[in-house]
């Protein structure tokens, strides 16, 4: 009976901590949240973004010539440099280009090596050297005229030149390859739900409620509460304390895994994580005598928990 | 004795108690440092996850026509683009019955029967037609080598084009077949430069860097902020230290909080500035390069730091939830920053706020100091 009053007690006086209250509410919201959040579809289309400071019909041609395309990648303009850099940085653009001003004519005369394209890459860029090939094959489809005209350096022929290009590259005479691919695959592939991370948020929640636990026994034992008690009630109480301290988070807690995961397993797995976290305070408090320590210690456990935790979610 | 007097006198009092604390800051500096550090090099290294791409198996089968050296020199060319040895393997098939076995096991996406001659009637203008057999034309892998194909045939559709103009033109004009053969020689390396020189058009940038920053030294820097940030673990004691006979007297003394918190801020400084030696010491000695300027230009970046945890411990009641507090702003701070999750990552919003949160100027301050931009 003794026993269970001090649980109603504790239990009273942990659910006072506003800090508790605080992460047992958030716990609840954010599992939710995320799991009336609607499914996304991830689309394969592979974005490449293109900025040109080189005004002129040129570019126009260029982004004609590539929207004509029976392209897997989507090329699109922006702006600026920034809002370039930003979509190649997002992911959103697999790569993207930065024409500089006067890189078509250099390119026709042949010295582009020295007012290069900037190809702004990722190390999750996987496709930009293929991606090349249709930037460069439309680039020279654009300046083929010009190219010719400066090759061949000769004003009076200009006419009968380019008329003579523009016949043989819309001819059957000229080698071509016919599309090879049956238009089945299919860009909206992949549908995906985003989801809280709420195994490792639960174990980082109970571990550090079990050490919130041993912090307010560590308080009552250093305001002389129990010093008339022996060792074995004294220890009995620190058991009771931080079993107290873990219930609401652990009933909580399994409740955020089974909405999240709908899995018993995982409820079976949030009580051990329970049971684990229990046993770390208890163990933590065999060294840890003073309140003081550990009020400096838990702020560096809960660190290096979160920096595992979010580490594990980006590898 | 006047106010600026029991002030100095109030700094230099909790100046000299910062001393007993210097070998912790060091020792915490040490440990935090280094889980922040490492947790900054890993988040760099695995942000932009590698990309799993798929090696395509393009099988090729040549015939022996008398003209394998001009075929061969075709097939290098083609092996020697970058787009061809970052997506493909080519591999050459003694017969089409064997291409036809690796298509069915599945070892070959693509299949190239090249026929007899081939170079010589593209020169000549038959253009005998390549046949390609495709074992899967519905996947992304097909679809890509598919468009690389195109692109090949259209440098060299455009470069024959070209060529049979300028021969047209010249004859047109009267040019004997040798003047005709030097002008045609010349249009041919032109369009040859222009389609496979491309490499030497266009520079690869790394887009990851955030400012004059590369990506590693940005999160090393968002790690030292941190490491600032998180050594109010070993600050807060003395910045929180004076007892309640201390308080009357300085209240007695006319000064209040604000008085404290002015102290409290002078000593973060300090203390962070221990802090941040042996990290630019250590910085200094993996990426081999010093930046005495560092330990100048750094001061700013601790002040607002400093600032932070002198707020939270002049407005906290215990260690505890100071500790807790500075906990999660810094985290806070540092995600708005970017020095988490890169800026162009954040939701829109963040990135809006990120500009009006001192995350972003802490870190490029820190990396200026650091790394001498």
């Amino acid at each position: 009976m003794k026993s269970v009053n001090r649980f109603i007690a504790l239990t009273k006086r942990i659910l006072s901590k506003k800090i508790y209250i605080l992460i047992l509410v958030l716990l609840v919201v954010l599992t939710g949240v995320y799991n009336m959040l609607p499914a996304k579809s991830q689309s394969a289309d592979i974005k490449v973004a293109i900025y040109c400071k080189d005004e002129g019909d040129y570019f126009n041609e260029l982004t004609a010539c590539l929207d004509q395309l029976n392209s897997i990648y989507t090329f699109y303009t922006v702006d600026s440099e920034e809002k370039l850099l930003e979509d190649v940085k997002s992911g959103y653009a697999e790569c993207g280009y930065l024409i500089p001003n006067g890189f078509f004519k250099d390119y026709i005369s042949g010295v582009a090596w020295d007012n290069p394209m900037q190809l702004y890459v990722t190390p999750s860029s996987t496709f930009h050297a293929v991606i090349n090939e249709t930037m460069f094959s439309s680039i020279l489809n654009v300046c083929a005229e010009d190219t010719l005209l400066y090759a061949v350096k000769t004003p009076r022929w200009n006419r009968e030149l380019a008329a003579g290009l523009e016949y043989y590259r819309n001819s059957q005479d000229v080698f071509t390859i016919s599309d090879t691919t049956s238009g089945e695959f299919t860009f909206e592939s992949m549908i995906y739900h985003i989801n809280l991370p709420v195994l490792e948020t639960v174990s980082v929640i109970l571990i550090f409620s079990g050490l919130l636990g041993l912090l307010l026994f560590l308080h009552d034992n250093e305001r002389k509460m129990y010093v008339s008690l022996n060792h074995k009630e004294l220890r009995k109480i620190k058991l009771l304390t931080i079993t107290t301290s873990m219930i609401p988070v652990t009933v909580i807690s399994c409740l955020s895994l089974a909405i999240s995961y709908g899995s018993g397993t995982y409820v079976l797995f949030g009580i051990l994580l329970s049971v684990a976290s229990s046993l770390l305070a208890i163990f933590l408090g065999l060294f840890i005598r003073k309140s003081t320590l550990l009020e400096k210690v838990l702020p560096l456990i809960m660190l290096t928990a979160l920096i595992a935790v979010f580490i594990k979610t980006i590898i | 004795m006047n106010k600026v007097r029991i002030q100095a006198r109030l700094i230099l009092t909790d100046l000299k108690r910062l001393k007993n604390y210097i070998v912790s800051i060091l020792i915490a500096t040490l440990i935090i440092a280094s889980i922040c550090g490492l947790a900054g090099s890993l988040i760099a290294k695995n942000i932009y996850k590698s990309g799993t791409k798929e090696i395509i198996g393009i099988g090729y089968y040549i015939p022996e026509d008398g003209k394998e050296e001009m075929n061969n020199m075709g097939i290098s060319m083609l092996q020697n683009m970058e787009s061809m040895k970052s997506t493909a393997t080519l591999i050459q098939v003694d017969s089409p019955e064997e291409g036809y076995e690796l298509l069915e096991n599945e070892e070959i996406l693509y299949l190239v029967i090249v026929p007899e001659k081939f170079i010589s009637s593209i020169m000549n203008g038959t253009n005998t037609p390549l046949e390609i057999i495709v074992w899967d034309n519905s996947s992304i892998s097909a679809y890509i080598a598919n468009e690389m194909f195109i692109s090949y045939a259209k440098y060299l559709g455009l470069a024959q084009s070209a060529v049979y103009s300028t021969i047209d033109t010249a004859y047109n004009n009267g040019l004997v077949w040798d003047e005709i053969n030097t002008i045609r020689t010349n249009v041919n390396l032109t369009f040859l430069d222009r389609s496979l020189n491309k490499d030497s058009f266009f520079n690869v940038v790394d887009a990851t860097g955030e400012g004059k920053a590369s990506l590693i030294q940005y999160y090393l820097s968002s790690a030292i902020m941190l490491s600032l940030f998180f050594m109010s673990f070993v600050l807060m004691p003395h910045l929180q230290g004076h007892n309640k006979a201390f308080m009357v007297k300085l209240n007695s003394c006319g000064m209040g909080r604000f008085n404290i918190f002015i102290s409290n801020w002078i000593s973060s400084i300090i203390g962070l500035y221990l802090c941040f030696i042996p990290c630019l010491v250590g910085i200094s000695i993996i990426f081999k390069a010093f930046n005495p300027m560092g330990l100048v230009t750094a001061i700013p970046a601790l002040a607002i730091v400093g600032l932070i945890i002198a707020l939270i411990a002049t407005c906290t009641r215990s260690i505890f939830a100071a500790n807790m507090t500075v906990l999660i702003v810094g985290l806070g701070i540092a995600y708005i920053g970017g020095g988490i999750i890169p800026s162009a990552m954040l939701p829109r919003i963040v990135q809006q706020l990120s500009s009006f949160m001192p995350g972003k100027y802490i870190i490029t301050n820190i990396a200026a100091a650091l790394f001498g931009f």
